[in-house]
């Protein structure tokens, strides 16, 4: 399966980075899933779950809030304030 | 000259100080370089957020940008959020920007001041001390940054500047706190916090645009929007930068003076013993002394 980077970031550390195969995330206008190849976007976050899968397959989820995501050229990057927990 | 068991005395208390002032250093040290990193992992955030405000602006011209915040208006009430350490013992880390926002009330809004409409609100408790003792208007002591300094403590503080601004209680917010340069130096920064200036995040935008060509990005929901979300974000972590910032300074400072501090108690030390010799070498001649002239009064 083709993969994009990902970065989540948030003030104090970096929450997240490397290659994955899609993210959801919670956008303001509802809940959406980033692919290989996704079009730039640039969208602000609420309060919700990101959910990622890694290169490998693996389920990854975090519970954050007050974010923004921007997409481009096969990049995403995550702008969280805060993340309440992470599995 | 004084006796023995005085310079003794003075010996081992200046030797004692001088462990603790050492010990201080190194802990400043340590604690200095956590202070740094944190720098250092703020980084990556606040780029990419210039970045995303820069390409959200790029199109939209100054009247555009929606927020509150941007506006400026006239001004009736300053705030001036003063950014100090809890603790002392760093040179003159404290006294300087203490000095510096004082310096700049009195020169800027003295008017505002003796109208009593000059606020001033102080994250850490030696900025709090000092304007509270000469009868300024001061709101929080926010002693508890310090102690446990994370986005989210900061943020509340955060929350209150804006709550005051959003409800009129201020019509101009400055910032006032120690940047820190290197380990000697530490910059001394008085910043516009609100209303936030427009023009500066279209130059940002303008910087972004040749940059990145233009991506035709999909923003959801409309840039507007976006923009009311991201500037007080943008905000935040102006203070959480500035707070973080001056934590490293301070810490840095402390090192620096209590690194003098050891050195000079070395220099003490030195001196004392000198004189503690001098003084031993004195008794021990002056007790030959009595004893050969004892000896003399007996043979004659």
């Amino acid at each position: 399966m083709k993969t994009f980077d990902l970065e989540i970031v948030t003030p104090e550390k970096q929450v997240f980075a490397g290659a994955v195969q899609s993210v959801q995330v919670p956008g303001t206008q509802g809940s959406f899933q980033v692919l290989h190849q996704h079009a730039p976007i640039i969208s602000t976050l609420s309060k919700g779950k990101i959910k990622l899968v890694n290169a490998a397959g693996e389920e990854h989820t975090y519970s954050m809030q007050d974010g923004v995501i921007e997409v481009l050229n096969n990049k995403a990057i995550v702008l969280v304030e805060r993340i309440l927990d992470e599995d | 000259m004084a006796n023995l068991k005085d310079i003794r005395n003075r010996i081992k208390s200046v030797k004692s100080t001088q462990q603790v002032t050492k010990a201080m250093k190194m802990v400043a040290a340590a604690k200095l370089k956590r202070a740094q990193d944190r720098i250092i992992q703020l980084r990556p955030y606040a780029a990419k957020l210039r970045e995303i405000i820069g390409n959200v602006t790029s199109v939209l011209s100054a009247e555009d940008i929606p927020s509150d915040l941007v506006k400026p208006r006239e001004i009736k009430n300053v705030l001036i959020v003063l950014v100090t350490s809890n603790r002392g013992l760093c040179g003159p880390f404290n006294t300087n920007i203490i000095k510096e926002a004082a310096q700049f009330a009195d020169n800027t809004y003295a008017r505002e001041k003796a109208q009593g409409r000059l606020h001033f609100l102080c994250i850490g408790r030696k900025g709090h001390e000092y304007f509270k003792k000469r009868g300024y208007q001061v709101l929080g002591e926010n002693r508890d940054v310090f102690t446990n300094l994370t986005f989210e403590t900061v943020n509340q503080v955060i929350e209150e500047i804006f709550e005051g601004y959003r409800s009129g209680k201020f019509d101009k917010v400055h910032l006032v706190y120690n940047e820190f340069k290197n380990v000697m130096q530490q910059n001394r920064k008085v910043e516009t916090f609100l209303p936030l200036a427009a023009e500066e995040m279209k130059a940002n935008g303008e910087e972004a645009e040749t940059k990145e060509l233009k991506s035709d990005y999909i923003f959801e929901p409309g840039r507007e929007e976006i923009l009311e979300e991201l500037i007080p974000k943008a905000l935040r972590l102006q203070v959480f930068r500035a707070v973080l910032e001056s934590n490293a300074a301070e810490q840095g400072a402390r090192m620096v003076a209590m690194d003098t501090a050891t050195e000079n108690a070395n220099e003490l030390l030195k001196e004392l013993r000198i004189s503690y010799n001098k003084a031993r070498q004195a008794a021990i001649t002056k007790e030959i002394l009595e004893i050969a002239s004892g000896a003399n009064a007996l043979e004659a």
